[in-house]
Protein backbone atom coordinates (compact mmCIF):
# COMPACT_ATOMS: atom_id res chain seq x y z
CA UNK A 1 0.00 0.00 0.00
CA UNK A 2 2.99 2.32 0.98
CA UNK A 3 5.23 1.15 -2.10
CA UNK A 4 1.93 2.07 -4.27
CA UNK A 5 1.60 5.41 -2.65
CA UNK A 6 4.87 6.19 -3.04
CA UNK A 7 4.62 5.27 -6.51
CA UNK A 8 1.88 7.70 -7.17
CA UNK A 9 3.51 10.34 -5.54
CA UNK A 10 6.69 9.88 -8.32
CA UNK A 11 4.52 9.77 -10.90
CA UNK A 12 2.92 13.00 -9.57
CA UNK A 13 5.91 14.80 -8.78
CA UNK A 14 7.36 13.47 -12.79
CA UNK A 15 4.17 14.92 -13.96
CA UNK A 16 4.28 18.47 -12.45
CA UNK A 17 8.34 18.59 -13.73
CA UNK A 18 7.45 17.75 -17.08
CA UNK A 19 4.46 20.38 -17.15
CA UNK A 20 7.23 23.16 -15.71
CA UNK A 21 9.83 22.23 -18.45
CA UNK A 22 6.94 22.23 -21.50
CA UNK A 23 5.65 26.00 -19.87
CA UNK A 24 9.63 26.79 -19.79
CA UNK A 25 9.56 25.61 -23.59
CA UNK A 26 6.61 27.15 -24.67
CA UNK A 27 7.24 30.26 -23.15
CA UNK A 28 10.83 30.35 -25.48
CA UNK A 29 9.04 29.61 -28.28
CA UNK A 30 6.03 32.09 -28.04
CA UNK A 31 8.33 34.52 -27.22
CA UNK A 32 10.60 33.80 -30.28
CA UNK A 33 7.10 34.20 -32.08
CA UNK A 34 6.52 37.56 -30.46
CA UNK A 35 9.94 38.68 -31.78
CA UNK A 36 11.94 38.01 -28.19
CA UNK A 37 14.83 36.42 -28.32
CA UNK A 38 16.96 36.52 -25.40
CA UNK A 39 14.49 34.26 -23.16
CA UNK A 40 15.58 30.68 -22.74
CA UNK A 41 14.57 27.64 -21.38
CA UNK A 42 16.01 26.57 -17.92
CA UNK A 43 18.22 23.20 -18.32
CA UNK A 44 19.03 20.18 -15.59
CA UNK A 45 21.86 18.78 -17.91
CA UNK A 46 20.70 15.49 -17.05
CA UNK A 47 20.31 14.46 -20.63
CA UNK A 48 16.60 13.24 -20.61
CA UNK A 49 14.72 13.82 -23.15
CA UNK A 50 12.99 17.23 -21.70
CA UNK A 51 16.61 18.51 -21.69
CA UNK A 52 17.22 16.84 -24.89
CA UNK A 53 14.35 19.30 -25.98
CA UNK A 54 15.18 22.46 -23.83
CA UNK A 55 18.84 22.29 -25.52
CA UNK A 56 17.42 22.28 -28.86
CA UNK A 57 14.65 25.11 -28.72
CA UNK A 58 17.27 27.57 -26.72
CA UNK A 59 19.78 26.30 -29.86
CA UNK A 60 16.99 27.26 -32.52
CA UNK A 61 15.65 30.50 -30.60
CA UNK A 62 19.59 31.71 -30.69
CA UNK A 63 19.94 30.36 -34.05
CA UNK A 64 16.44 32.53 -35.22
CA UNK A 65 17.79 35.15 -33.16
CA UNK A 66 21.63 35.65 -35.20
CA UNK A 67 19.67 35.43 -38.40
CA UNK A 68 16.61 38.50 -37.84
CA UNK A 69 20.03 40.36 -36.81
CA UNK A 70 21.70 39.48 -40.23
CA UNK A 71 18.53 40.52 -41.76
CA UNK A 72 18.07 43.62 -40.06
CA UNK A 73 21.61 44.15 -40.57
CA UNK A 74 21.41 43.47 -44.77
CA UNK A 75 17.79 45.67 -44.62
CA UNK A 76 19.86 48.93 -43.27
CA UNK A 77 22.44 48.72 -45.54
CA UNK A 78 19.67 47.75 -48.30
CA UNK A 79 18.13 50.90 -47.41
CA UNK A 80 21.14 53.13 -47.18
CA UNK A 81 22.25 51.70 -50.96
CA UNK A 82 18.68 52.00 -52.10
CA UNK A 83 18.58 56.07 -50.61
CA UNK A 84 21.67 56.65 -52.31
CA UNK A 85 20.84 55.31 -55.51
CA UNK A 86 17.79 57.28 -55.58
CA UNK A 87 19.76 60.67 -55.09
CA UNK A 88 21.75 59.41 -58.00
CA UNK A 89 19.26 58.90 -60.00
CA UNK A 90 17.59 62.14 -58.84
CA UNK A 91 20.55 64.27 -59.48
CA UNK A 92 21.13 63.08 -63.20
CA UNK A 93 17.16 63.85 -63.96
CA UNK A 94 18.24 67.30 -62.46
CA UNK A 95 21.14 67.43 -64.88
CA UNK A 96 18.80 66.56 -67.71
CA UNK A 97 16.42 69.06 -66.59
CA UNK A 98 19.34 71.82 -66.25
CA UNK A 99 18.53 73.63 -69.75
CA UNK A 100 14.59 73.68 -68.97
CA UNK A 101 15.40 75.70 -65.61
CA UNK A 102 17.84 78.23 -66.91
CA UNK A 103 15.54 78.97 -69.47
CA UNK A 104 12.68 79.53 -66.85
CA UNK A 105 14.44 81.30 -64.69
CA UNK A 106 15.97 83.44 -67.61
CA UNK A 107 12.58 85.14 -68.41
CA UNK A 108 11.39 86.67 -64.71
CA UNK A 109 15.23 87.48 -64.37
CA UNK A 110 15.05 89.24 -67.98
CA UNK A 111 11.81 90.85 -66.63
CA UNK A 112 13.92 92.13 -63.32
CA UNK A 113 16.53 94.01 -65.15
CA UNK A 114 14.40 95.32 -67.80
CA UNK A 115 12.13 96.99 -64.69
CA UNK A 116 15.13 98.34 -63.40
CA UNK A 117 16.50 99.75 -66.56
CA UNK A 118 13.15 101.36 -67.21
CA UNK A 119 12.85 102.31 -63.86
CA UNK A 120 16.08 104.16 -63.84
CA UNK A 121 15.42 106.57 -67.29
CA UNK A 122 12.66 108.13 -64.54
CA UNK A 123 14.69 108.88 -61.23
CA UNK A 124 12.75 111.69 -60.06
CA UNK A 125 9.85 109.01 -59.44
CA UNK A 126 8.93 108.67 -56.22
CA UNK A 127 8.41 104.69 -54.63
CA UNK A 128 4.28 105.28 -54.99
CA UNK A 129 4.73 105.97 -58.49
CA UNK A 130 6.48 103.17 -59.06
CA UNK A 131 3.91 100.40 -57.53
CA UNK A 132 2.46 98.61 -60.32
CA UNK A 133 6.44 97.89 -61.26
CA UNK A 134 7.23 96.60 -57.90
CA UNK A 135 4.60 94.59 -58.11
CA UNK A 136 5.39 93.18 -61.24
CA UNK A 137 9.11 92.64 -59.97
CA UNK A 138 7.20 90.84 -56.68
CA UNK A 139 5.71 88.35 -59.25
CA UNK A 140 8.91 87.46 -61.15
CA UNK A 141 10.79 86.83 -57.83
CA UNK A 142 7.69 85.01 -56.63
CA UNK A 143 7.98 82.88 -60.06
CA UNK A 144 11.83 82.39 -59.68
CA UNK A 145 11.26 81.45 -55.55
CA UNK A 146 8.62 78.39 -57.26
CA UNK A 147 11.14 76.78 -59.93
CA UNK A 148 14.13 77.28 -57.53
CA UNK A 149 11.73 75.66 -54.48
CA UNK A 150 10.63 72.94 -57.20
CA UNK A 151 14.24 71.72 -58.16
CA UNK A 152 15.21 71.97 -54.73
CA UNK A 153 12.09 69.49 -53.76
CA UNK A 154 13.18 67.02 -56.48
CA UNK A 155 17.11 67.50 -55.30
CA UNK A 156 16.02 66.86 -51.64
CA UNK A 157 17.67 63.10 -49.93
CA UNK A 158 16.23 61.80 -47.12
CA UNK A 159 13.73 59.22 -45.21
CA UNK A 160 10.36 59.24 -46.10
CA UNK A 161 8.69 62.11 -44.55
CA UNK A 162 4.72 61.72 -44.77
CA UNK A 163 2.29 64.94 -44.29
CA UNK A 164 -1.00 65.58 -45.55
CA UNK A 165 -0.49 66.36 -48.95
CA UNK A 166 -3.37 68.26 -51.63
CA UNK A 167 -3.84 65.35 -54.24
CA UNK A 168 -3.17 67.71 -57.26
CA UNK A 169 0.13 69.81 -55.78
CA UNK A 170 2.76 67.22 -56.14
CA UNK A 171 1.54 66.82 -60.12
CA UNK A 172 1.05 70.96 -60.13
CA UNK A 173 5.06 71.51 -58.61
CA UNK A 174 6.02 68.87 -61.60
CA UNK A 175 4.63 70.98 -63.97
CA UNK A 176 5.92 74.11 -62.90
CA UNK A 177 9.20 72.59 -63.77
CA UNK A 178 8.00 70.61 -67.11
CA UNK A 179 5.60 72.92 -68.69
CA UNK A 180 7.71 75.52 -70.32
CA UNK A 181 10.40 72.42 -71.51
CA UNK A 182 7.60 70.50 -72.95
CA UNK A 183 6.15 73.85 -74.94
CA UNK A 184 9.67 74.25 -76.41
CA UNK A 185 8.90 70.48 -77.88
CA UNK A 186 5.77 71.82 -79.09
CA UNK A 187 3.76 69.98 -77.08
CA UNK A 188 0.40 70.66 -75.79
CA UNK A 189 -0.93 69.53 -72.15
CA UNK A 190 -4.10 69.02 -71.39
CA UNK A 191 -4.67 68.98 -68.06
CA UNK A 192 -8.09 67.53 -66.50
CA UNK A 193 -8.00 67.64 -62.51
CA UNK A 194 -10.81 66.62 -61.37
CA UNK A 195 -13.06 69.15 -58.37
CA UNK A 196 -13.02 68.81 -54.33
CA UNK A 197 -9.65 66.20 -54.74
CA UNK A 198 -9.03 64.70 -51.25
CA UNK A 199 -5.69 64.61 -49.06
CA UNK A 200 -3.16 62.20 -49.04
CA UNK A 201 -1.01 61.27 -46.23
CA UNK A 202 2.34 60.92 -48.19
CA UNK A 203 5.74 61.99 -48.86
CA UNK A 204 5.21 65.02 -51.16
CA UNK A 205 8.75 65.47 -52.33
CA UNK A 206 8.94 61.42 -53.40
CA UNK A 207 5.37 62.20 -55.48
CA UNK A 208 6.64 65.26 -56.88
CA UNK A 209 9.82 63.09 -57.68
CA UNK A 210 7.40 60.37 -59.27
CA UNK A 211 5.25 62.94 -61.70
CA UNK A 212 8.86 64.95 -62.73
CA UNK A 213 9.72 61.18 -63.75
CA UNK A 214 6.92 60.65 -65.99
CA UNK A 215 6.39 64.03 -67.42
CA UNK A 216 10.21 63.63 -68.49
CA UNK A 217 9.48 60.07 -69.62
CA UNK A 218 6.28 61.76 -71.73
CA UNK A 219 8.50 64.65 -73.19
CA UNK A 220 11.19 62.23 -74.51
CA UNK A 221 9.19 59.55 -75.68
CA UNK A 222 7.08 62.68 -78.04
CA UNK A 223 10.93 64.54 -79.06
CA UNK A 224 11.51 61.65 -81.42
CA UNK A 225 8.15 61.70 -82.99
CA UNK A 226 8.36 63.20 -86.73
CA UNK A 227 4.94 64.50 -87.14
CA UNK A 228 4.08 67.30 -84.96
CA UNK A 229 0.93 67.59 -85.09
CA UNK A 230 -0.09 65.84 -82.20
CA UNK A 231 2.18 65.94 -79.35
CA UNK A 232 -0.14 65.54 -76.54
CA UNK A 233 -0.01 64.79 -73.07
CA UNK A 234 -2.89 64.77 -71.10
CA UNK A 235 -2.76 64.10 -67.11
CA UNK A 236 -6.08 63.16 -65.45
CA UNK A 237 -6.61 63.09 -61.86
CA UNK A 238 -9.74 61.64 -60.21
CA UNK A 239 -11.21 60.02 -57.35
CA UNK A 240 -12.64 57.07 -56.40
CA UNK A 241 -14.05 56.13 -52.77
CA UNK A 242 -10.71 55.23 -51.58
CA UNK A 243 -8.44 56.25 -53.71
CA UNK A 244 -6.87 58.77 -55.68
CA UNK A 245 -5.98 57.97 -59.85
CA UNK A 246 -3.36 59.84 -61.82
CA UNK A 247 -3.70 59.11 -65.33
CA UNK A 248 -0.24 60.45 -67.37
CA UNK A 249 -0.77 59.60 -70.95
CA UNK A 250 1.52 61.10 -73.95
CA UNK A 251 0.44 60.27 -78.04
CA UNK A 252 4.36 58.47 -78.05
CA UNK A 253 5.10 56.10 -79.82
CA UNK A 254 3.88 53.98 -76.68
CA UNK A 255 5.70 51.39 -75.06
CA UNK A 256 6.01 47.44 -76.99
CA UNK A 257 4.67 44.54 -75.13
CA UNK A 258 7.85 42.72 -74.38
CA UNK A 259 9.67 46.36 -73.44
CA UNK A 260 6.24 46.90 -71.43
CA UNK A 261 7.44 43.76 -68.97
CA UNK A 262 10.42 44.63 -67.92
CA UNK A 263 9.55 48.53 -67.81
CA UNK A 264 9.83 48.85 -64.22
CA UNK A 265 13.14 47.21 -63.40
CA UNK A 266 16.10 48.76 -62.46
CA UNK A 267 18.24 50.18 -64.83
CA UNK A 268 16.35 48.76 -67.69
CA UNK A 269 15.83 51.65 -70.18
CA UNK A 270 15.34 51.93 -73.84
CA UNK A 271 16.87 55.79 -74.11
CA UNK A 272 20.37 56.34 -75.74
CA UNK A 273 23.71 56.46 -73.97
CA UNK A 274 23.33 59.45 -71.73
CA UNK A 275 19.98 59.98 -72.06
CA UNK A 276 18.89 58.35 -68.57
CA UNK A 277 20.16 55.63 -66.44
CA UNK A 278 17.00 53.77 -66.24
CA UNK A 279 16.02 53.91 -63.01
CA UNK A 280 13.20 56.26 -63.08
CA UNK A 281 10.31 54.02 -63.64
CA UNK A 282 11.91 51.70 -61.01
CA UNK A 283 12.07 54.48 -58.35
CA UNK A 284 9.18 55.93 -59.04
CA UNK A 285 7.21 52.17 -58.64
CA UNK A 286 9.35 51.91 -55.26
CA UNK A 287 7.87 54.33 -54.23
CA UNK A 288 4.10 54.57 -55.00
CA UNK A 289 4.80 50.70 -53.73
CA UNK A 290 5.75 52.62 -50.78
CA UNK A 291 2.88 54.75 -50.16
CA UNK A 292 0.40 50.97 -50.09
CA UNK A 293 -0.36 52.69 -53.96
CA UNK A 294 -0.36 50.72 -57.28
CA UNK A 295 1.93 51.97 -60.41
CA UNK A 296 0.55 49.72 -63.76
CA UNK A 297 1.51 51.24 -67.38
CA UNK A 298 -1.25 50.76 -69.91
CA UNK A 299 -1.04 51.35 -73.76
CA UNK A 300 -2.84 55.04 -74.52
CA UNK A 301 -6.38 55.12 -76.25
CA UNK A 302 -4.16 56.82 -78.86
CA UNK A 303 -1.03 54.06 -78.88
CA UNK A 304 0.48 55.77 -76.68
CA UNK A 305 1.88 55.21 -73.47
CA UNK A 306 -0.48 55.77 -70.37
CA UNK A 307 0.84 55.21 -66.68
CA UNK A 308 -1.58 54.96 -63.87
CA UNK A 309 -0.72 55.97 -60.40
CA UNK A 310 -3.36 55.19 -57.44
CA UNK A 311 -2.30 56.40 -54.38
CA UNK A 312 -4.91 55.50 -51.00
CA UNK A 313 -6.77 58.54 -49.60
CA UNK A 314 -5.63 60.13 -46.21
CA UNK A 315 -7.64 58.18 -43.18
CA UNK A 316 -8.63 61.58 -41.73
CA UNK A 317 -9.61 62.61 -45.24
CA UNK A 318 -14.08 62.67 -44.81
CA UNK A 319 -15.76 63.45 -48.35
CA UNK A 320 -14.62 66.76 -48.72
CA UNK A 321 -11.16 68.48 -48.98
CA UNK A 322 -8.90 69.58 -45.92
CA UNK B 1 20.90 104.30 -67.93
CA UNK B 2 19.77 108.13 -67.82
CA UNK B 3 18.21 107.40 -71.22
CA UNK B 4 18.03 104.91 -73.62
CA UNK B 5 19.55 105.94 -77.22
CA UNK B 6 16.69 107.28 -79.43
CA UNK B 7 17.83 106.15 -82.37
CA UNK B 8 14.66 104.18 -82.87
CA UNK B 9 12.25 107.26 -83.58
CA UNK B 10 9.79 106.43 -86.55
CA UNK B 11 10.84 102.86 -86.61
CA UNK B 12 8.42 100.14 -86.69
CA UNK B 13 8.33 97.45 -84.59
CA UNK B 14 6.69 94.11 -84.16
CA UNK B 15 7.94 92.25 -80.69
CA UNK B 16 7.16 88.33 -80.98
CA UNK B 17 7.08 86.69 -77.33
CA UNK B 18 5.11 84.34 -75.52
CA UNK B 19 5.72 85.41 -71.90
CA UNK B 20 3.66 88.06 -71.38
CA UNK B 21 6.07 90.22 -68.44
CA UNK B 22 9.19 89.90 -70.80
CA UNK B 23 6.77 91.07 -73.67
CA UNK B 24 5.33 93.88 -71.81
CA UNK B 25 9.33 94.98 -71.41
CA UNK B 26 10.61 94.59 -74.64
CA UNK B 27 7.66 96.92 -75.61
CA UNK B 28 8.04 99.41 -73.60
CA UNK B 29 12.12 99.65 -73.39
CA UNK B 30 11.84 100.21 -77.86
CA UNK B 31 8.81 103.01 -77.33
CA UNK B 32 11.03 104.33 -75.09
CA UNK B 33 13.35 104.49 -77.43
CA UNK B 34 10.57 106.07 -80.03
CA UNK B 35 9.58 103.10 -81.80
CA UNK B 36 5.95 102.52 -82.70
CA UNK B 37 5.42 98.93 -81.67
CA UNK B 38 2.64 96.21 -82.19
CA UNK B 39 3.14 92.97 -79.84
CA UNK B 40 1.81 89.31 -79.92
CA UNK B 41 2.33 86.71 -78.36
CA UNK B 42 2.38 83.70 -80.80
CA UNK B 43 4.18 83.11 -84.06
CA UNK B 44 0.98 82.42 -86.02
CA UNK B 45 -0.42 85.93 -85.21
CA UNK B 46 2.81 87.27 -85.90
CA UNK B 47 2.95 85.65 -89.64
CA UNK B 48 -0.52 87.43 -90.27
CA UNK B 49 0.73 90.19 -89.33
CA UNK B 50 3.73 90.12 -91.32
CA UNK B 51 1.31 89.44 -94.56
CA UNK B 52 -0.23 92.40 -94.14
CA UNK B 53 1.77 95.29 -92.27
CA UNK B 54 5.08 96.65 -93.40
CA UNK B 55 7.80 96.55 -89.97
CA UNK B 56 10.87 97.37 -90.16
CA UNK B 57 12.49 95.38 -87.11
CA UNK B 58 11.38 92.16 -86.01
CA UNK B 59 12.17 90.84 -82.14
CA UNK B 60 11.00 87.31 -81.66
CA UNK B 61 11.73 84.33 -79.24
CA UNK B 62 12.40 81.67 -80.24
CA UNK B 63 10.81 78.87 -78.52
CA UNK B 64 6.89 79.27 -78.54
CA UNK B 65 4.09 77.20 -78.32
CA UNK B 66 3.01 76.14 -81.96
CA UNK B 67 5.22 77.97 -84.21
CA UNK B 68 8.92 79.00 -83.57
CA UNK B 69 11.07 82.12 -83.92
CA UNK B 70 12.35 80.69 -86.79
CA UNK B 71 9.15 80.44 -88.69
CA UNK B 72 8.76 83.85 -87.45
CA UNK B 73 12.44 85.10 -89.49
CA UNK B 74 11.84 82.97 -92.43
CA UNK B 75 8.25 84.87 -93.32
CA UNK B 76 10.05 88.09 -92.41
CA UNK B 77 12.94 87.22 -94.69
CA UNK B 78 10.07 86.78 -97.69
CA UNK B 79 9.02 90.14 -96.90
CA UNK B 80 9.34 92.53 -100.16
CA UNK B 81 10.79 94.91 -98.31
CA UNK B 82 14.51 94.72 -96.13
CA UNK B 83 13.74 93.72 -92.23
CA UNK B 84 15.74 93.66 -89.46
CA UNK B 85 16.18 90.49 -87.30
CA UNK B 86 16.37 90.08 -83.45
CA UNK B 87 16.04 87.12 -81.70
CA UNK B 88 15.77 86.84 -77.54
CA UNK B 89 15.83 83.46 -76.39
CA UNK B 90 16.83 81.90 -72.94
CA UNK B 91 18.36 78.94 -74.72
CA UNK B 92 19.33 77.91 -78.14
CA UNK B 93 20.75 74.92 -79.99
CA UNK B 94 23.71 74.89 -81.92
CA UNK B 95 21.40 74.09 -84.76
CA UNK B 96 19.45 77.05 -84.10
CA UNK B 97 22.28 79.55 -83.61
CA UNK B 98 23.43 78.45 -87.34
CA UNK B 99 20.05 78.56 -88.65
CA UNK B 100 19.64 82.49 -87.04
CA UNK B 101 23.62 83.48 -88.66
CA UNK B 102 22.10 82.49 -92.04
CA UNK B 103 18.93 84.51 -91.70
CA UNK B 104 20.72 87.42 -90.63
CA UNK B 105 19.53 87.55 -87.52
CA UNK B 106 21.47 88.90 -84.28
CA UNK B 107 20.83 86.62 -81.34
CA UNK B 108 20.45 88.01 -77.70
CA UNK B 109 20.32 85.66 -74.98
CA UNK B 110 18.41 86.38 -71.73
CA UNK B 111 18.71 87.52 -69.59
CA UNK B 112 19.42 90.53 -71.22
CA UNK B 113 19.17 94.40 -70.25
CA UNK B 114 17.75 96.88 -72.10
CA UNK B 115 21.61 98.46 -73.24
CA UNK B 116 21.52 95.04 -74.68
CA UNK B 117 18.24 95.43 -76.55
CA UNK B 118 19.54 99.01 -78.13
CA UNK B 119 22.88 97.21 -79.34
CA UNK B 120 20.29 94.71 -81.18
CA UNK B 121 18.25 97.06 -82.60
CA UNK B 122 20.80 99.48 -83.38
CA UNK B 123 22.58 96.80 -85.72
CA UNK B 124 19.31 95.33 -86.73
CA UNK B 125 18.64 98.81 -88.08
CA UNK B 126 21.44 98.90 -89.65
CA UNK B 127 21.30 95.65 -91.34
CA UNK B 128 17.90 96.44 -92.97
CA UNK B 129 19.57 100.59 -94.17
CA UNK B 130 22.49 98.36 -95.87
CA UNK B 131 19.02 96.38 -97.69
CA UNK B 132 19.15 93.08 -96.53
Amino acid sequence: MADRCDQRSSEDEHRTDVEGALEGLTAVLLAVARGKFDVRASRDYSGDPIDVLSYLVNATAEEVSHLVEQLETERRELQVARDRLVQAAKLAALGELAAGVAHELNQPLTAIGMLVDLLELHPERRVGQCRSDLERMGQAVRRMGRIVDSVRMFGRAGPLRRSLVPAERPLNDALELLAKPMEQCHIEIDKRIGDSLPVLHADEDRLHQVFVNLLTNARDALRGVQDKRDLRVTLVVERSATHVIYRVEDTGPGVAPAVAQRIFDPFFTTKEMGQGMGLGLSLSHGIILEHGGEMRYQRGDAGGAAFVVELPIAECEGAGGL
Amino acid sequence: MDELADDATGLRLLIVEDDELVREMVVRAAAAMGATVDAVSGGEEAMSRLRVERYDIVVTDLMMPNTSGLEVLKAARRCEHPVGLVVVTGYAERSDERAIAELGAILVQKPFRAADLVTALSWAQNQRDSGR
